[in-house]
């Protein structure tokens, strides 16, 4: 986000895009809302909502096609991780890269 | 306020007639800082349609194909473009704005990007 | 040789489009009962799924998204979810046609029963799915697909009157005892089939499994150049056959063993043992990528991360969502469901996915957010939006047409 006075639609180009978690590039779910504070002077764009979560506009590092944020802290992937927990690991092979 | 409650909100002008509705919200990236080098996006106004659809497929930017184009605003009617500071209230589902309908700025005026 | 290991993502996408299993039967049923007259729709469906197909290569190459992710973005989470389920459901029949195709080549080879191979059908297209890398997976089934080739050269064996089939194919219309409702019903089944929404969302993915950058767009252009029309043309070679052989006898096709058989009569024994493997590789690779799609496209609607490019727990749900479209597949092969039939009632569902899925295509194609300068030129578009009118003129046709036709018969 270098690009000061850049403009953006907030439903075209935030709402419904790929989230991606910046440490690993891994895809971290999408944007399902965006929280606006229309009372602070000036009114703007204070997070993203994913899966009931809130991520703060100060975590967005990039926005393009897709939106990647600083997901520190906020285990994104629970229930990725929980699925894994129950079923993935389980199996052979769950922890290599293909051959 | 969530943007999922405002897309789709009424709009009425100064007379108390509906002019349309809110399809999307254009932001500016030159609101207080945020961080070193980020700021945040400020809420610059409303982008509204007369039909009170809530999608314009991006069709509000003038990309093609042309046919595609004309039939997706054809469908939302007029598109209209309401600054922040136009804007009285927001309340009940409703955007009312001291302006009337016949003041409305077009949204093509605006500088494309 | 390298060059030709880089297009076989288009030639195992177009096999899973143009010679799945459910396509074998109705390319050799269309060809058994409609002579050539009805091979104009494949080219019809080659031309569009070029188009489209290059449409969206370019988009995921210059942008990194695959169709999937530009459905939700410009449809939005409702209407991007009644896409989903349609074309969830398109991928989830034909998935299960193709262990039971599997299956079925298995059967014709050993003489096995078909039930007793699809365990272990279903198993070696998970652990693929599991162990193997997606470039190689590709390679090798993209390229055994090609074996299918030796319908063609069946074709050219069976020494045809090619002035007759040239005839037929440039007089569109239904021959015999046939009318134009069972005409325009398997027209639409076939023009869905070349056209079906899990190419492009398992070509774009591949993209992005391949790590297609701007710099690839000369490779998707020439997956798309190569592999589809080589697709359409395996596609002609079996319904030839099929008008050579079975027309003037007046045999209806229904099983695989009769599709196969124009190929065991102009070249015997060792044709029959290509052709088997070919089918194989065929059914198996369109397994591969209907059973990958189930998991791209839920995947890539809800935003979770996907792909064989990670390590398996890594993209945890992508995983579980095809183990379980799997065992799916097996429960209801297990109720001994006739495989070919089960593909027939997808055209139910691809009709409402099909429209839905290359909308998007064609308003990103254009969007110089996603593809900077290599916007849609006027030409592309005025096709775009030629076969947008065509795909929902079939949506809007294809289940009153079957109702009518009772599915063609």
């Amino acid at each position: 986000m270098t690009m000061a006075g850049r403009v953006l639609h907030a439903q075209l180009h935030l709402l419904d895009r790929q989230l991606i978690d910046q440490a690993d590039g891994h895809l971290a779910g999408k944007v399902d809302d965006v929280v606006l504070d229309l009372d602070a002077d000036p009114p703007v764009v204070t997070a993203l909502v994913s899966a009931r979560r809130e991520i703060s506009a100060r975590r967005i590092t990039d926005l393009g096609t897709a939106v990647t944020v600083d997901a520190e802290g906020l285990d994104l992937d629970r229930y990725d991780d929980r699925v894994e927990r129950a079923v993935i690991d389980k199996i052979p092979g769950a922890g290599h890269a293909a051959e | 306020m969530r943007l999922n409650e405002l897309l789709g909100h009424r709009v009425v002008d100064a007379s108390g007639a509906e002019v349309g509705g809110v399809a999307d919200v254009r932001l500016v990236q030159d609101g207080p800082l945020l961080a070193a080098s980020h700021r945040a996006l400020r809420v610059d106004g409303l982008i509204i349609v007369e039909h009170r659809h809530t999608r314009l497929f991006g069709y509000e930017r003038h990309v093609g194909p042309d046919l595609l184009r004309r039939l997706v605003h054809s469908w939302l009617g007029a598109v209209w473009y309401l600054p922040w500071d136009h804007v009285t209230a927001i309340a009940d589902g409703t955007v009312t704005t001291h302006r009337s309908r016949a003041d409305l700025r077009p949204l093509e005026d605006l500088a494309r990007y | 040789m390298k060059k030709l290991l880089a297009v076989t993502l288009g030639i195992l996408t177009a096999i899973g489009g143009f010679v799945d299993i459910g396509d074998l039967v109705t390319n050799a049923l269309v060809g058994a009962r409609f002579g050539m007259h009805m091979a104009w729709v494949v080219v019809v469906g080659v031309i569009g799924i070029c188009l489209y197909a290059e449409m969206s290569g370019r988009v995921v190459a210059i942008s990194g998204r695959p169709v999937f992710d530009l459905i939700r973005e410009r449809l939005g989470p409702q209407t991007g979810l009644v896409t989903l389920v349609a074309s969830f459901l398109v991928t989830l029949l034909t998935l299960i046609a193709e262990i039971g195709g599997i299956a079925l080549a298995f059967e014709l080879a050993s003489g096995v029963h078909y039930l007793l191979w699809m365990p272990l059908a279903v198993f070696a297209v998970w652990l693929v799915i599991w162990r193997v890398k997606f470039s190689r997976l590709e390679q090798v089934f993209g390229l055994l697909g090609l074996l299918l080739i030796v319908f063609a050269v069946a074709l050219f064996k069976l020494g045809p009157d090619w002035g007759n089939l040239l005839s037929q194919a440039t007089s569109p219309h239904p021959i015999g005892s046939e009318n134009w409702a069972t005409y325009a019903y398997y027209g639409i089944a076939l023009f869905g089939a070349a056209m079906t929404p899990y190419e492009v969302f398992f070509f774009t993915s591949g993209g992005v499994e391949e790590k297609w950058t701007r710099r690839d767009l000369v490779t998707a252009r020439t997956n798309v150049f190569v592999g589809f029309p080589l697709g359409g043309l395996l596609s002609l070679s079996i319904m030839g056959c099929a008008a050579v052989l079975f027309l003037p006898a007046g045999i209806q096709v229904g099983t695989l063993g009769q599709v196969t058989l124009p190929v065991a009569v102009a070249l015997g024994k060792l044709g029959l043992a290509v052709v088997l493997i070919g089918v194989f590789a065929a059914t198996f690779g369109a397994a591969l990528e209907t059973a990958l799609s189930c998991g791209y496209t839920i995947a890539q609607y809800r935003g979770w991360q996907w792909g064989k490019f990670v390590r398996p727990r890594e993209a945890s749900r992508f995983h579980v969502v095809i183990i379980i479209c799997l065992v799916l597949a097996m429960l209801t092969l297990v109720t001994a469901v006739d495989p070919v039939k089960v593909t027939e009632y997808s055209v139910v569902f691809a009709a409402m996915a099909l429209p839905l899925t290359y909308l998007p295509i064609l308003i990103i194609a254009n969007d110089p957010d996603y593809v900077g300068a290599n916007t849609n030129g006027r030409l592309r578009n005025a096709f775009g939006l030629f076969y947008l009118g065509l795909l929902v003129v079939a949506s809007l046709a294809a289940i009153p047409l079957m109702i009518l036709t009772k599915a063609g018969q």
